[in-house]
């Protein structure tokens, strides 16, 4: 609806619009826009007061100007000092990290009437190999814990005793095949009487 | 290890076994590729992962490592031991007395008390005693357990499972193919006779 009424206002708006966009932008240099009223009577103000310091500044200024060009910065960054503790070393190796034996971190300081996994699974099978070595009240002194929760652990878990079953064989294919023997056929009716063959 | 065996021998009849290792992980899952690109992970199959519950069948537990194990297990995140009870009514203090001394602290554990409980009398006698110890816990139906533990143990918790087999399974016929099929005897009549 705007553009509709604001073609109707201006109908010639769009006459010849790329020809004259052509020869605006082919001038060599632009036309600068008008100033602001304002603008223009504050230009004229100045341009009338102090006639000689706009002419002063139009003028270039050769002594300025080779100060500029003589003057040049060199910078560099900061060196930038990190302080390590030497006894929390950074980590250097950026491998990723590897599982856990036993899927956690087995702590090396366990408390009193605590074990690991790794120490139970080691006194368990060790009982089970040597019921009269590892007897219950020396692993309670080796592991520090109470007899009766050792008498409960060995009494409820136990390592597993591995078995492999023998592998299964197809008896068509593994049997070696029996040698062949070469030879008439004869009935059984004939050798039982005793007859010869021919 | 060997009464209980015996007693969970005794009362399978051995059809079939339940797997478990048809799941997808969440682990493995990558961002979006591509229209008509997807893939698949199976959990189980990931050793990286540790150790998990492939099947349960009536008499012991499966394990992706290719070892069968008879009777109930306590099961780590890369150890299996044998537990040494019957049934729910022997879960004491005394039972589990390795998942209360343990260091460090086990994050759950998860207990698959075999089938589906009639009822939750054993609650009363459990409750307390993992409170005292402040254990986390899950109880289970066996076969729900195994699941819940693979999946705890691929996010690397420190997981414990405390399983007992079930007596009751319900298996498709593609577990019972499965099975057939490990067992190379696809084309015969007769049922498996073991695990």
């Amino acid at each position: 609806m705007g553009k509709a009424l604001s073609t109707i206002r201006n109908p010639l708006r769009n006459f010849n619009l790329e020809g004259r966009a052509h020869a605006a932008v082919s001038k060599n240099k632009p036309t600068a826009a008008p100033k602001h009223k304002a603008d223009q009577m504050n230009y004229e103000q100045i341009l009338h007061d102090h006639p000689d310091i706009v002419e002063e500044s139009r003028k270039k200024h050769h002594v300025l100007d080779k100060h500029l060009k003589d003057i040049y910065v060199i910078s560099n960054d900061a060196e930038v000092i990190k302080e390590q503790d030497p006894n929390k070393p950074l980590p250097t190796d950026r491998k990723p990290v590897e599982d856990f034996e036993y899927g956690v971190k087995q702590p090396t300081i366990v408390p009193h009437g605590k074990i690991t996994l790794k120490q139970a699974l080691e006194f368990i099978s060790q009982h089970q190999n040597n019921p009269a070595v590892w007897t219950s009240s020396k692993i309670s002194d080796d592991y520090l814990l109470s007899e009766e929760k050792v008498k409960n652990i060995l009494k409820y878990f136990r390592v597993y005793e591995l078995y492999v079953p023998p592998t299964k064989m197809n008896a068509t294919i593994g049997k070696p095949s029996l040698p062949k023997t070469f030879g008439k056929r004869v009935q059984r009716a004939q050798l039982a009487s005793g007859q010869k063959e021919d | 290890m060997l009464s209980s065996v015996r007693n969970c021998l005794k009362a399978a009849h051995l059809k079939s076994f339940r797997n478990f290792s048809l799941s997808s992980s969440v682990n493995g899952a990558r961002t979006y590729d591509g229209e008509g690109k997807t893939s698949v992970h199976i959990l189980n199959n990931d050793n990286e992962l540790g150790l998990m519950i492939n099947g349960v069948s009536q008499v012991g537990f499966r394990l992706n490592n290719n070892m069968t194990v008879l009777g109930p297990m306590a099961i780590f995140a890369r150890s299996v031991l044998s537990w040494n009870i019957n049934s729910v009514d022997d879960i004491t203090e005394e039972s589990l007395s390795l998942f209360t001394t343990l260091e460090p602290k086990l994050d759950i554990i998860v207990i698959g008390i075999g089938d589906k409980p009639d009822n939750l009398n054993f609650y009363k006698r459990l409750v307390p005693i993992l409170r005292k110890h402040r254990l986390s816990v899950e109880i289970l139906p066996t076969e729900q357990a195994c699941s819940t533990f693979n999946f705890l143990n691929s996010e690397s918790r420190h997981v414990a499972g405390a399983m007992i087999p079930p007596y009751t399974l319900r298996t498709t016929d593609d577990d019972t193919l499965l099975s057939k099929l490990r067992y190379q005897n696809l084309y015969e009549m007769n049922d498996i006779k073991f695990l």
